[in-house]
C-alpha cells in the first residue's frame, strides 16, 4: 500500500495519524506541504527516520523545489521522485491511500 | 527474459479548488498517466474543485491559468471529466440546463466538462486499476 501525504505536519494531525497506520511493508510518498516533514533537524523528521527500515519513503521533486528545501540535506533513505516516478509508485502499489 | 508492462486504467479525483497546490499535482500526475502509456478512464471533481470549471474565472496576465490547462488537457485528450453536480450547484457552476433548470441568468461551464453524480465516481471505481485521490 502507497501512503500519499499532502499536509504540513506543523498545521494537521495528519502526519501522525499516517505514521500511527503505516505497515513495516508499506511506502510512504511525500507530496505538497507534507514535504516540511523533512525540515533538518524537526522532531517530524526524526519520526520518519525511526520507522521501520522496510518502509520505503518518497518525495516529490518539484514540491521540495517549491518550498526551499535542499535536495542534497535529505536523509539517504528519501528517495527523491518526479511525477512519472509517482505514477510508477501508485502501479507497484495495490492500493494508493490519500491523507 | 522480458517485463510486461501492463498497461493501466486510472480514475484520478480532485476536491481542493484553484488556489490549492493540489490542483496543480493532480494535473502533472494526470499528464504522467497518459505519457506513461496508461490511460484515465474518469476524473472526478467535487468540493471546490468544481470551480475549475468556470469558465468565468479571469486570472493576472503574469499567472498560470489552471483551469485553463485542466481544460486543454480534457479536451485534448477527450477524457471523461465529471463535476459532482450537487457541489457545482452549491457553488454556482451551472452548464446550460441547470441554469435553466434553475431559472439562473447565465451559465458558466460546458463541454468538456460534464455535471454529473457522485455515482459515477463510485462507477469509476468500480472498474479503474488505480484509484488516486488529490486535495483532501
Amino acid at each position: 500500500m502507497l501512503h500519499i501525504l499532502r499536509h504540513s505536519p506543523h498545521s494537521e494531525s495528519r502526519f501522525a495519524s499516517c505514521l500511527r497506520a503505516i505497515n513495516a511493508s508499506q511506502s510512504l510518498l511525500l507530496i505538497e506541504d507534507a514535504v516540511y516533514c523533512l525540515q533538518p533537524g524537526t522532531t517530524t523528521r526524526n519520526a520518519l527516520e525511526y520507522l521501520p527500515s522496510s518502509v520505503n519513503l518518497y518525495a516529490m521533486e518539484a514540491d521540495l523545489q517549491a518550498r526551499g528545501l535542499a535536495l542534497d540535506d535529505l536523509s539517504s533513505r528519501i528517495r527523491i521522485i518526479n511525477y512519472p516516478m509517482m505514477v510508477a509508485l501508485c502501479t507497484e502499489h495495490a492500493k494508493v491511500v490519500s491523507w | 527474459m522480458f517485463l510486461l508492462v501492463t498497461s493501466m486504467n486510472f480514475a484520478i479525483a480532485l476536491l481542493a479548488g484553484p488556489q490549492d497546490p493540489a490542483a496543480r499535482s493532480a494535473l502533472e500526475f494526470a499528464k504522467a498517466v497518459l505519457s506513461s502509456g496508461h490511460q484515465i478512464s474518469r476524473l472526478f471533481f467535487y468540493r471546490d474543485a468544481v470551480h475549475l470549471a468556470s469558465q468565468l474565472g479571469v486570472q493576472p496576465q503574469d499567472e498560470s491559468d489552471i483551469a485553463a490547462e485542466w481544460r486543454q488537457f480534457i479536451a485534448e485528450h477527450q477524457l471523461d471529466a465529471v463535476v459532482c453536480i450537487a457541489a457545482a450547484l452549491r457553488r454556482g457552476v451551472l452548464d446550460a440546463a441547470e441554469a435553466k433548470r434553475w431559472s439562473r441568468p447565465v451559465a458558466n461551464t460546458a463541454t468538456p466538462w460534464t455535471l454529473s453524480g457522485l455515482g459515477q465516481w463510485v462507477d469509476a471505481l468500480q472498474s479503474a486499476d488505480r484509484a488516486v485521490t488529490f486535495g483532501t
